[in-house]
Order: C-alpha cells, then structure tokens, then sequence
C-alpha cells in the first residue's frame, strides 16, 4: 500500500530497515535516499502530528546533522490524519560500532585515533548547532546516532528531539538510564522539561567513549564493598578516572589508557561534565569543537607501532601500555575482516603470506671483490704504458745505485700491500660480526615466524578442514566442560576409598577432566588394575557427552565458525605482516652498513692490486 | 600494592566494555522432558542465540550460562556471549534435582560477577529462568530450602529476577515456593518454547534501553503463557 506525503504524491514502501519501540522503518522505492517512518499507533496523536510539523520546519542549517522528517505522510491521498513519516535516509553505522573496539574492527576497520578524534569532533559540532536553534535532544543514545564511513555523523529518531515552536514546548518524554545525567537519575521522563546542560552530559560521555576506546566514564573496579548499578554509579559522580575525586568509589579499569594521556585541557572539560559540580555548567558543545581541534593538532605516531597515534605530549604510548599490561592492542591497523561468506571461503593470502613467512630469513652478504676491468683501469691508471715506475732511476744506473733504490723502494710497497691485506682480512671479519649481529636480530623477529605459519596454513587451507579443526576442539572443550562435573570425590569406583580418592586430589585428579594415563601413572600406590578401573570410570562419565558431529552442525552455526577463522587469519595476517615489514626493514639496514663494508672491501682491493702491480713492475 | 589481573577476564573487557547482562538458563532435562518436549528446548536455545546474536548491541551486552538438571546437575554452557555461543544439545534423562540446579545457577552467577569487578565492568541485574515440567526431586534436601532461600533473598536485595516457567504437568505449587512471591511462575502453552525464548530475548535487549525512572517494562508474555481461567 503507498503512502502519501503532504503534496499528495503517492510513495510505494519499500524494504524494511528496522523496527524500534514507536514505529517501523521502511526505504522508500522511488526515492532510495528518504525512508518512512510508520507508526505503531495509529492514527498519532495530534500533539504527535503537531510536533512531527514542528519539526519539519526547523531551519535547514541543521538538516546537515539530523534526519528531520521531511514531510508527514498518510494513508490516504487528503487523509487529515499521519501515520507515518518521510525523513532522509541516513547512512552508515551507530555510533556504538565505533567506540567499542570490537565493533570499530568490523565495522570501521583500520579507523585510527584520530579518525576518532576527527567522529568526536564532528559529534560536537553537531551538538553545538542543534543548540544554537534551541534544539534540546534529549534522549542522547548509542543507538541514535550513525556515523557515515567518513566520520560526519548525523542524528536519527528525531522525533524524541524537544523543540519549541510558536511558543510550545514538544518535550522528548525519552531517556535511557546509563544516559541520564545524575541530577535526573530515576525521575520519569514523561513531560520533563529538558536543558542543553543536560544532553551535554551525553556529548562528554560519547566523546569519552570514542577518546577512550569505548570505556564509560562510570565504569570501574568498586572501591573496598561498593556495589554500584550502572545508574547509581552516575547518580554518585562515580566518574573512575577522577584523579582527586571527594570519595574515591571506583578506581580506573585494567586495561583503560590513563587519562593523563590527553592534554589537561581535555581533561579538565571531563572533569567539569562529571563531577558534582556538572549539574549548573557542563562544558558546552563550542568548547568541545575547539579543545578536540586543538588535540588533533598536536597527535604524534608511536615510534614502536605505528598504528598508534597519541597525544604528543603524552609521557608515553597509551595505546603501547594497553598493550602490555592488557595483552590487547586496541589499534592495530587491521582491515576488517571480508563480510561472512556462504559457505566456505578458503584464503589465498593467508596461505601466500605463509609461503612468505616460511622462506624469510636473513642472507649472509660475501665482500666480493670489484670485477676486473675495474682493476686493470686502476692499475693502468697508476702504471701509465710505457712508463716504468721510477723511470727516472734510469739515469741513476750509471751510478749503479738502482738496485739499492729499487729493493728500498720495493720495500716500502710491500709494507703497503701488507697494511691492505691486513686491511682486507679485517673488513672480512667485520662483514661477519655484522651479519652475526643482524642474523641474531633477525631470528628473534622470526621467532614465532614457524608457529605462525602453521597456523595460517592450517586456518587458511581448505577451510572445511580449519573448520572441522574448530569443531574438534569445541568438541574437546564441550567435553572438558562436561567431565568437570563428575567428581572423584562422589565416584564410587572399587577400590578407591576415601583415602585414596584424597591422594588423588593431592595430585590434581579432582574430576573425570583430570583423569589422564600419564598423571595416574606419576601416582605410586596405583597400581595397573585400579588404573584402569579410573580410566573406566572416565569413560563411563564420557558416555553420556553429546556433541553434534560435523556434518549435523547447523549452517548458522557453521557461518558463524567461518566467521570466527576468518577473523582468526586476519589477526594471524596482521601479526605475519608485522613480521614481513620488521625483517625487511633488518635486511635493508643490513643492506646498508654492508654496502660501507663492501665499498671500502672493494676500495683496498684495489689498492692491493695496484701494489702488486708496481712491485711486479719494479723487479722486472 | 596492585593486584594481578587475571589475563582472560582483561582481554574480553579491553576489547568490549560494554555493561553485561548476565543470564542463567535453569533446564530441566529429567527423563520426563524426553520427546518432544526436549527436542522443541533445543530448538529454542538455538532461536534465543540466534534473535540475541542479531542485536549488535544486545550480543555485546547478553551474556548467558546453561545449566540442566537430570542424571545430573550439569554446567552445559558457562557464560559466554550469544554470538560465540554453540549450543549444546541436551538430552532427557534422569531425576530432577532443582534446588541444586538453582544454587549451582547462583554459584556461576556469584563467580561471573567478581570477574566483572575485577575487570573493572558494570553490570545489570543477573536473569534467571528455570524451565521444569516436572517436581523437585531433591525437595527433602538442604538444598531445596537454601535454593529457595536464595532466590528469595536475591529478588528482595534486586539482586536477582527469576522467572519459573512451567511445562506440561509441572507441580505449579512446588515451583511457586521457589519463585518470588511478587513473580509467581507462569504455564507454558504446550510447548512453545520458540515463543518464550522469543520474549526473553526482546525482555533482554530491553534491560540496558529502558526508560528511566519507570519500572522495568517487559515485553506481553500472553504469546507463550496460558492463563488460567
Ligand atoms: N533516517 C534513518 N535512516 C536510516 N535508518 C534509520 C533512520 N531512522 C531510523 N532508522 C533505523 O530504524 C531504527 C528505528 O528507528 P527509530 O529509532 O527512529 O524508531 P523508534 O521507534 O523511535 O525506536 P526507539 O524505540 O529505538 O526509539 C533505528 O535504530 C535505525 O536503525
């Protein structure tokens, strides 16, 4: 059935985007950039209908940052009562999928810190000119803002904005509790008069989300028995990064950069947005816009990973300490993994990438001499034809004093050539000390260089095998899980009594999981017969495991496992990347310093020759 | 002096702090769920993980933990996010030792919850739903008594909601001392157990975006329940 706008024109429905708590959104067929909006109420309210005319006429400035409704749209043509309405359809993803960094890896992919910088920044000029037009939003929410593939973001679900048009208020009558700001914890929505200062405290905890890979301001370890709910946390100003808050309730997370890892500016606006003293004056949206455009100005790449990008006045890489004391790199600069396909995609890269790995290693250069035609053209150079070296000793013969000058000047060449030989023998040995130095560099890069490889060909290769992989060992894990719960203890199993079962549990044999041949075998006083009698009793409890096979895991599921080794070998390939990179990197400064090496190598070379040349000369 | 983190509770936290939801499934698989009845459960904690699963914001939130009671009182699934979650297939046998599922239930609860303090993670309030169609077995025990205890105690400190859900020939009664006064259990129509967990599911996401202020306001359960008239 079409529905109709306000001019009368006719829109057929087209796909279903999805279904919130007031209505349902669909695409509009002919018009693929709007979508409608129908209402599960039907038909609206007339304070619904007057406040969807309120605002569509807010003034187009801020169009550029809101899906506003575009027009009211109706059942029938000059139908009097909506129940639905057009708004531009808006793009990319909720805001959430970006500052939670499993979502920003799927969704955002290689998205850096200052691509979230340049999101919270955006965010904030949203903000400020929804506030110069009297815009209250209200119901600030992760799922009400979409982030476009280029970081501009706009609002959806205008309709809970709180507008005054013609001197009437429409308020929001919406909240979601984790982003309600304490002064209005716990008091119904419904009516309520909403302030600016209000929706700031929404705008400082996104852009502390997005500043602090997706860690909420009021989320920490509880201090001594504290136990906060997630509302009460807010109601307390239980802000955890608070370096000096009146009652400390909850300290920072493990794993959180620290929040002296941003300029004091920026902290300082955090500071005002949730403190106690937040209620009367929040940082507003401009002073955002103008300290995050200050941040982003002064960012600097970490000297390690250079995926990490940081405050430049920053003592050191948050993003390097997450790593370390949290094993996890919140940036690493991946790609997000190729959307899940049907059935089993098997990757070439990985398996590329392997090959790769397993053929890198660091070769040993040779100082090589320099080829002969450089060395005759040297040696020519410095015996010029026809001319004999001390020539002019000719005139000396007559005095029979060549033979003394010759042996002396012999003499002097050859200690010359032995300073190049010796020179020679000694670039030798240093082009060996700096391989050996390299190839010591090298072998630790490549240290998990052979594991890697065999994980990516056994992730990559024929993925049904990776995958039946998977499922034997979530087999092996159902079953651990499984066996856990019987308990030696309650066995009863012939022969073992109580003090038996206590020397088992002494040596970890606590449960069915425990039971393995080599640990039964470690145990003294068991001999082969009660041995066995364990193993049974193992086995007894294995019967009643089930574990679908293989081929009778659903195909969801199986889709869901691919996804799992698929993200698995973009982790493997960026981790086997990181390697390529980091030895390439070794080889060419190897490259480098040998080249000195060799030049100098090549250099005495020829000197060397040139000196046997000339003596050569000189006894003829 | 700081405390060591456990390195596998930091690893989930750093790359999703989201606030959890924590839920514990009480299944009864005592013999008299053979059949049908246990093969319509599987189908439904399938569906459960699926609707969860497509909720990009409700899989980061959602966690869920299985435990069933027949032969044994068995942990089938330890809290784990709907999305890396494989169901377990369960299978009906044995008697229906219910008090000691609960406490067993309450146990992952209590460890799953310092796991969450440790890392530094809020949480809501934990869910429990036990599905029986039959009687405790274990009501003489010291068991039944504390399970009792405990969800009563739970619900009264809003520690816990629990949700008793009863199919076929369930001894209402019994459950109902187990349920909180204010949350007596409700009757499965025949075996609709897709519809329930259906409800469940859309009761779950709806924890974390309720409208402050107001009581928690789940969704109509009229679609699975039979209400007796
Ligand atoms: N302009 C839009 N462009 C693209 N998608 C939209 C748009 N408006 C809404 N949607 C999608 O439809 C969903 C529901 O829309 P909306 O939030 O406006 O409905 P609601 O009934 O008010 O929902 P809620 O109960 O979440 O407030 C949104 O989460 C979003 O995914």
């Amino acid at each position: 059935m079409p529905i109709f706008d306000e001019s009368g024109k006719a829109w057929t429905v087209g796909e279903k985007i999805a279904a919130g708590g007031e209505g349902v959104v669909h695409r509009v067929v002919e018009a693929p950039n709007f979508c409608v909006k129908i209402y599960h109420t039907i038909p609206l309210t007339t304070a619904k209908q007057d406040k969807l005319r309120a605002l569509r006429s807010l003034p187009n400035a801020i169009r550029g940052h809101a899906a506003l409704p575009v027009s009211l749209g109706f059942t029938r043509e000059g139908d009097s009562n909506a129940h639905a309405a057009f708004m531009p359809f808006v793009g990319g993803h909720n805001i959430h999928e970006l500052y939670n960094p499993q979502g920003r890896q799927v969704h955002f992919g290689d998205a850096t810190f200052e691509f979230l910088i340049a999101a919270a920044r955006n965010l904030a000029v949203a903000f400020e000119n929804l506030h110069a037009h009297g815009v209250v939003v209200g119901d600030v929410n992760e799922q009400n803002i979409k982030v476009l593939p280029d970081g501009r973001l706009n609002f959806i679900d205008c309709d809970s904005f709180q507008i005054s048009h013609n001197g009437r208020v429409f308020t929001s009558d919406l909240g979601t509790p984790i982003w309600t700001p304490p002064e209005l914890q716990g008091i119904s929505m419904q009516g309520l008069m909403r302030t600016q200062n209000h929706d700031l405290f929404g705008l400082a905890q996104l852009i502390f989300l997005l500043l602090f890979a997706g860690r909420y301001p009021f989320a920490g370890r509880p201090v001594g028995n504290t136990q906060l709910s997630p509302d009460e946390a807010i109601k307390r100003h239980a802000f955890a990064f608070d370096p000096t808050p009146p009652v400390r309730l909850l300290e920072p997370p493990p794993g959180a950069p620290p929040l002296e890892s941003l300029p004091p500016a920026i902290c300082l606006l955090f500071l005002r947005a949730f403190r106690a003293a937040s209620a009367s004056a929040r940082p507003t949206a401009s002073e955002w816009v103008e300290e995050l455009r200050n941040l982003a100005s002064s960012l600097k790449r970490c000297s390690a990973l250079p995926a990490h990008i940081y405050w430049s006045g920053a003592l050191q890489c948050p993003w390097c300490k997450v790593l370390r004391t949290a094993h996890i790199d919140l940036f690493q600069g991946i790609p997000s993994p190729s959307p899940p396909q049907v059935g089993l995609p098997t990757s070439q890269d990985g398996l590329d990438l392997a090959d790769a790995l397993s053929d890198l290693r660091l070769e040993a250069r040779q100082l090589s001499a320099p080829p002969q035609a450089v060395l005759s053209a040297a040696v020519a150079n410095a015996l010029p034809a026809g001319q004999k070296p001390g020539g002019w000793l000719g005139n000396l013969q007559l005095f029979g004093m060549r033979e003394r000058f010759v042996a002396k000047q012999i003499a002097e060449i050859q200690s010359q050539l032995k300073i190049a030989e010796d020179r020679l023998n000694w670039l030798r040995s240093q082009a060996f000390v700096l391989f050996s130095r390299y190839e010591a560099e090298a072998k630790q890069l490549l240290e998990d260089a052979p594991d890697l490889v065999e994980a990516l060909r056994n992730k990559s290769g024929v993925n049904v095998r990776a995958l039946e992989k998977l499922h034997a060992l979530k087999r092996e894990q159902a079953l651990q899980t499984h066996l856990r719960n019987y308990k030696i203890d309650e066995a009863s199993i012939r022969g073992i009594g109580n003090s038996r079962k206590a020397t088992l549990a002494a040596h970890g044999v606590v449960t069915a999981a425990d039971v393995h041949q080599a640990r039964l075998e470690s145990l003294p006083s068991f001999g082969e017969a009660l041995r066995d009698r364990i193993t049974a009793w193992r086995d007894e409890c294995e019967r009643s495991f089930r574990f679908p096979p293989f081929n009778r895991v659903p195909d969801a599921e199986r889709n869901k496992w691919s996804e799992l080794v698929q993200a698995e070998v973009a982790r493997l390939m960026t981790r086997g990347r990181q390697i390529t990179a980091n030895v390439a990197r070794l080889q060419s400064s190897y490259a480098n310093e040998f080249a000195k090496f060799q030049n100098e190598y090549a250099q005495e070379y020829t000197n060397r020759a040139v000196f046997q040349a000339k003596i050569a000369v000189l006894r003829t | 002096m700081s405390e060591q983190t456990p390195f596998h509770s930091s690893l989930s936290l750093a790359t999703n702090p989201e606030p959890r939801c924590p839920c514990v499934l009480l299944l009864d698989t005592s013999s008299s769920m053979s059949g049908a009845p246990i093969e319509e459960l599987n189908l439904g904690v399938q569906l459960l993980m699926d609707e969860l699963s497509q909720d990009s914001l409700a899989s980061k939130r959602v966690e869920l933990a299985v435990v069933t009671f027949g032969t044994t009182v068995q942990i089938a699934c330890d809290f784990t996010p709907p999305s890396a979650f494989i169901a377990p297939h369960f299978s009906a046998d044995g008697p229906t030792p219910m008090g000691e599922a609960v406490l067993r239930g309450c146990q992952l609860l209590e460890a799953r919850k310092a796991e969450y303090r440790q890392a530094g993670l809020q949480y809501y309030r934990p869910w429990m739903l036990l599905i029986t169609d039959g009687e405790p077995t274990d009501a003489d025990s010291e068991s039944w008594t504390r399970a009792i205890k405990a969800v009563h105690e739970g619900e009264a400190a809003k520690r816990l909601l629990f949700f008793g859900v009863a199919v076929n020939d369930a001894n209402q009664r019994m459950l109902d001392s187990l349920c909180p006064p204010q949350r007596p259990s409700v009757k499965l129509k025949g075996i609709h157990f897709g519809e329930m967990f259906r409800w469940l599911s859309s009761s779950l996401k709806g924890v974390s975006t309720s409208s402050p202020g107001t009581k928690l306001q789940l969704p109509s359960p009229n679609a699975w329940i039979t209400i007796e008239t």
